[in-house]
């Protein structure tokens, strides 16, 4: 892949699929320290700790699909992350969901871009009105961060009407690009 | 605050919401894109947006939402069309061919025939539509 956004995106549909209901998204650009620090935390069902050491495993994966069924999420993602010179860290309890965390230096010339991550922020946002997304990005001292709570309380009970409306599109944009 | 901004386009949306309410409360159409890892990487992304995206420009009442993979990663990207019970799976998907997949198969009601795949086990679940 050649865009942490779409890592992130292909983490966020792993916690989607494990049933959250509230998924939060913390990307750090810290260039005081030289470094990138992405977090995803979910409260869906979590791992048993033999999943969890299976699941960093490349053929691994819990899905019964008709065809194919390896599990490549999260081995893809720690590649990334050591390839870069960095970590990874994945904490996870059935029950009480998971966060997984990747960091690398900023200055490593393998680092793939950040991609459009707003824009994949906001097609996950819509797409799933029924999951609140805490997203925040901090840029040196600079932090931005999007709760999906009080934008469906402000929208009352039209909320899941409105929310892939045209209008909606407009309006998440710009909050999410106010960074 | 922008809060109010939303408060503003739920005013401004509420006419067509009121009017929606007495049709049905829910849409008819769901769309589901397979975002499995297979499917990031060949474009499902775009393909979400894109559907999105020709939903608001046709004006049409439909779910646009996401899930893990559908198993048949060859054949990525790929969307599944819900209408009551009936499901249509589509494959290869490209952006630019969103517009002409939505009015042929939700528009018109029939099937584009070029990208439909049938997915072993949903036989039998084919549209009255077609
Ligand atoms: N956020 C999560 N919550 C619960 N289980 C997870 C999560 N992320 C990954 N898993 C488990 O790890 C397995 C491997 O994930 P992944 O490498 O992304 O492959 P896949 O999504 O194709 O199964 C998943 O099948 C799932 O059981
Ligand atoms: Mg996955």
């Amino acid at each position: 892949m050649y865009e942490l956004a779409l890592f992130m995106l292909d983490l966020v549909q792993n916690a989607l699929t494990a049933g959250a209901t509230y998924i939060k998204i913390w990307l750090d650009e810290d260039f005081t320290r030289n470094r990138l620090t992405l977090t995803i935390a979910d409260n869906g069902c979590g791992m048993a700790p033999h999943t969890l050491t299976r699941a960093l495993d490349p053929f691994m994966t819990t899905k019964t699909s008709r065809r194919k069924s390896i599990g490549l999420g999260l081995p893809f993602f720690r590649q990334l992350v050591e390839s870069c010179g960095g970590g990874f860290k994945i904490k996870s309890r059935p029950g009480c969901g998971t966060v997984i965390t990747g960091w690398y230096p900023l200055d490593n010339v393998d680092q793939p871009p950040l991609g459009d991550w707003n824009e994949t922020l906001r097609a996950l946002i819509q797409a799933n009105p029924h999951v609140r997304f805490y997203c925040a990005h901090r840029r040196n001292q600079r932090c931005v961060t999007f709760d999906t709570l009080p934008v469906r309380r402000a929208l009352g009970p039209h909320a899941d009407a409105l929310w892939q409306s045209a209008d909606m599109t407009t309006w998440f944009r710009e909050q999410l690009s106010a960074s | 605050m922008t809060l109010d901004e939303l408060r503003k386009i739920r005013e401004r949306a509420a006419a067509a919401l009121e009017q929606r309410a007495r049709q049905a409360q829910e849409p008819e159409w769901k769309i589901v894109v397979s975002m499995g890892t297979s499917g990031i990487l060949y474009g499902a992304r775009e393909i979400l947006k894109k559907i999105m995206e020709e939903v608001q420009n046709l004006g049409l009442n439909v779910i646009v939402t996401q899930s893990g993979s559908f198993g048949l990663d060859d054949i990525e990207p790929m969307c599944a069309i819900y209408h009551g019970n009936e499901k249509v799976v589509y494959g290869n998907l490209k952006p630019d061919m969103i517009r002409e997949l939505l009015e042929t198969h939700i528009v018109r009601g029939q099937i584009l025939a070029s990208h439909r795949v049938v997915v072993p086990g949903d036989v039998g679940n084919t549209p009255t539509t077609a």
